[in-house]
């Protein structure tokens, strides 16, 4: 890294000698005044109760404060700045590859934030000799802060690349949100997933664990004692293991996700950004089912619960790799022409149908299976009906994108903005009527609902199924319609892009 | 050194606009080792866009650059290590030092490390900064920031440099210091592609020149031979000694002269006759009683061709 010429301006940018010695002693000298007046308390310093505990814990939540939200905004900026300015491109012509620019940037943007955390290590020491804690715990809360960090700042940098002009505040609140709430998820198992906190903020609970022993939780999963309690241990696949690995393991492969995307993009024409290749998408949509699957508690409740949760957080994953793989008017343009008459293939035209249908049919055809295997054949379990949830999860999802992929396509201002808030306008009208309003109250009638939000789908069981068979199917085919018809307008769309001879001779009449 | 061939850069017009606007129009282009080639069109035209296509920065929408037989699109990383890049309005990294900034940009382009010190020096000294060589970059005039980034676009001897509007928001003499520091790196060899809207300071310094409007190259090549093609006739000025002859009359009398207007002992008009007729014409002239003073033939400035091109008059 001291090699890499991006990492080194930053550190020459950011750490002049007088400004780190002035930082240095600041930190020395509250650290001083801290560790002075802990000592003259009377409460004592061992023990989970004891200040030397407290102290650690508090300054791992101050670290993790200073790398995740100040790195991750220091990340922000990192790209965005650089184009707002009008150097980014003077960078993305110099031989740097790719990869010395990202990681350049992903280190040296917060290169400050790392040396004030260094200067932290002495009170930090300090606090771990008077707790009588064990060093192995600090080096591991160091390591979860470092990688839990680390896999935050690269989703920034991640975000910071894609950031239009005039949206850096809405990019920087948006992240610290995102921090908010992943922090926020109980450190204790989750109700559905055995996994403890993935977050940077996990460090600090790390620095006051008490042992390495791997044992089975006191309460049993799925609990309420077990979901607050903390968490040293997780489920996998069965087996309980220690979390500290699995939070490492977990992160740095995140990390190395954000950076893959930041890595193939950072260089191109912002035009023609393209977050993964399909077949990496769909390598991402594996890895997040491997992992919910890996940490998926089948005992927490009745399987057709466990599978709508699992459904729904693959809905999450797979709208943000959707997004992704929408293309733009440029991008089209220039696979129109570039392609020597295999522009207008049935794949472009109806792209990203062909791909994510494989990608949503994979990510949920398994849930189903993985959810038959758990628990073998029981009455309430239908795999057929498990199925249809998981095709019905796919038309749904592929006709709001193949909505999106549409207004992408189309002329305007922020057409993919444009887009989610029509989505958004319309699913909150729906949400109103069906559940405020309370038309469709009738158990009878809620198959209706399906031709217009998924959740009901998520209820479907043998019983519901019964009822209006006809209506469920009706609901089902209408969503592949739908998508149907935007393909068929979206084909139309690039059509006219294609043919700019046309275009040209509406313009010149505008003139 | 550069071959555009039908380049093509498509893009939207403002919404409540039908259509899109082409940027750059099926251009073809050939731009020759050592040459200064100017890229002239007004607001608009598809410089700046044309100028990030040959850098790699931008995708054209269909067509092909390559940048000393290296494909730009197919391999652009090798094709900057080419070029010398400097946009039209940019920033420097104020909390840098002067050296610091290039030295960046040195490893940046992958120098040889032992090298690198030393070419740092030699880059601020050729700019002309060599005072400046440990100030914060923060502290430079515009001028001087100009010329560091320079300093930057060159700091890996590119034998390409691409420079928009390199002039602008310079002071006169910062722009005369420009055009010097222009002409050494062309006499050194370096083949310059710049725009500019001070179409005389480019007619100074170009060897060839493009002219562009709505995306579409109106003429191209050398200034002669797109002043020719541009269709540009002789346009003479003739002077008497005293104003008593009737200088007017007399030239509408005479072969080949069109367009003469008479002025208070003098004359201009359009002479499309060789070098030989028009020395018949003076000594008719002569041999008539008119004592010519001074004769001397009027070519238009590159400002006054691009506005008769960009007009329409010719085309």
């Amino acid at each position: 890294m001291a090699s890499n010429p991006e990492f080194v301006r930053n550190v020459r940018s950011q750490m002049r000698p007088a400004k780190m010695v002035i930082a240095a002693l600041i930190v020395a000298v509250l650290s001083l005044v801290l560790g002075f007046t802990l000592t003259h308390v009377s409460v004592p310093a061992a023990g989970p109760s004891g200040w030397g505990f407290g102290l650690l814990h508090l300054l791992f939540w101050l670290q993790a404060l200073i790398l995740a939200a100040g790195g991750g905004i220091a990340c922000v900026n990192a790209i965005y700045k650089e184009k707002d300015h009008n150097t980014f491109d003077f960078q993305r012509v110099t031989r740097l590859s790719p990869l010395e620019l990202a990681l350049g940037k992903l280190f040296g943007a917060p290169a400050f934030l790392y040396f004030l955390c260094l200067c932290m290590v002495p009170i930090v020491i300090f606090a771990a000799v008077q707790g009588q804690q064990r060093f192995s715990f600090v080096i591991a809360a160091y390591a979860v802060l470092l990688v839990g960090s680390l896999a935050f700042q690269a989703l920034c940098l991640l975000i910071s690349l894609l950031t239009a002009r005039g949206s850096h505040t809405t990019a920087i609140i948006g992240v610290l949100i995102i921090l908010g709430l992943f922090s926020n998820i109980p450190s204790g198992l989750s109700y559905f997933f055995q996994v403890g906190s993935l977050s940077p903020f996990y460090a600090a609970q790390v620095s006051m664990q008490g042992d390495w022993t791997v044992h089975e939780p006191s309460a049993p999963w799925g609990d309420l004692e077990a979901i607050v309690a903390p968490s040293t241990v997780d489920e996998l696949f069965g087996h309980t293991v220690r979390h500290v690995p699995v939070f490492l393991i977990v992160d740095a492969l995140l990390a190395a996700w954000f950076l893959l995307a930041t890595i193939r993009n950072i260089k191109r024409d912002p035009e023609q950004y393209e977050l993964y290749s399909p077949l990496q998408s769909l390598g991402l949509v594996a890895f997040i089912n491997l992992v919910l699957l890996a940490f998926v508690n089948w005992r927490s409740g009745p399987l057709i619960d466990i599978q709508a949760a699992l459904l729904t957080a693959n809905g999450g994953i797979l709208g943000a790799v959707g997004l992704g793989l929408l293309r733009n008017r440029d991008r089209t343009r220039r696979l129109l022409r570039a392609d020597k008459g295999g522009g207008e293939s049935w794949i472009n035209l109806a792209w990203p149908f062909p791909f994510f249908f494989i990608a949503t049919a994979g990510a949920g055809l398994p849930v189903a299976g993985a959810a038959t295997l758990s628990r073998g054949a029981l009455s309430e379990w239908s795999p057929a009906l498990a199925v249809f949830r998981s095709l019905f999860f796919a038309a749904w999802m592929l006709r709001d994108l193949q909505f999106l992929q549409w207004m992408v396509l189309r002329r305007g201002k922020r057409p993919l903005m444009m887009g989610v808030l029509y989505l958004t306008v319309f699913y909150v009208s729906v949400a109103i009527l069906v559940y405020g309003v309370g038309i469709f109250r009738d158990a009878d009638r809620v198959p209706f609902t399906a031709f217009f939000l998924p959740t009901p789908i998520y209820d479907l069981d043998q019983t519901a199924w019964m009822t209006r068979p006809a209506i469920w199917g009706a609901a089902f085919v209408a969503q592949w319609v739908t998508t149907g018809l935007l393909i068929y307008a979206q084909r139309n769309t690039i059509l006219e892009l294609g043919h700019p001879a046309a275009a040209k001779a509406v313009a010149a009449t505008a003139e | 050194m550069i071959e555009l061939r039908n380049v093509t850069k498509e893009y939207d017009l403002p919404p409540g606009q039908p259509g899109q606007l082409v940027a750059a129009d099926r251009l073809t282009l050939d731009v020759p080792d050592g040459e200064v080639f100017g890229l002239v069109g007004p607001n608009g035209a598809g410089k700046s866009t044309t100028l990030k296509m040959i850098c790699g920065l931008m995708l054209p929408t269909a067509g092909h650059i390559t940048v000393n037989g290296i494909d730009v699109e197919s391999n652009p990383q090798a094709a900057q290590q080419h070029i010398g890049y400097l946009a039209d309005f940019f920033n420097v990294y104020d909390e840098l030092k002067v050296w610091e900034y290039v030295d960046y940009f040195a490893r940046a382009y992958k120098l040889p490390t032992e090298k690198i010190p030393g070419r740092v020096r030699e880059v601020i000294a050729q700019m002309g900064l060599e005072t400046k060589y440990d100030a914060n970059v923060a502290g430079l005039s515009r001028g001087m920031k100009q010329r560091l980034g320079i300093a930057r676009a060159i700091v890996h001897d590119p034998p390409l440099l691409v420079l928009d509007e390199p002039a602008s928001g310079l002071d006169p003499k910062a722009r005369l210091e420009l055009k010097d520091l222009l002409r050494a790196m062309h006499r050194s060899g370096k083949t310059i592609f710049i725009t500019s809207h001070v179409l005389p300071d480019l007619e100074e310094i170009c060897t060839s020149l493009a002219i562009l409007e709505k995306g579409r190259l109106l003429r191209h090549g050398k200034i002669a031979e797109v002043m020719r093609s541009a269709g540009q006739t002789r346009r003479v000025h003739m002077r008497l000694a005293s104003p008593e002859f009737a200088l007017g009359p007399w030239l509408r009398s005479q072969p080949n002269v069109s367009e003469a207007q008479e002025s208070v002992g003098a004359a201009e008009f359009i002479f499309p006759g060789s070098d030989a007729d028009l020395a018949a014409l003076v000594r008719a002239a002569v041999f008539a009683g008119a004592p010519v003073y001074s004769v001397e033939e009027k070519t238009d400035s590159l400002e006054e061709l691009f506005a008769r091109l960009s007009s329409g008059e010719v085309m």
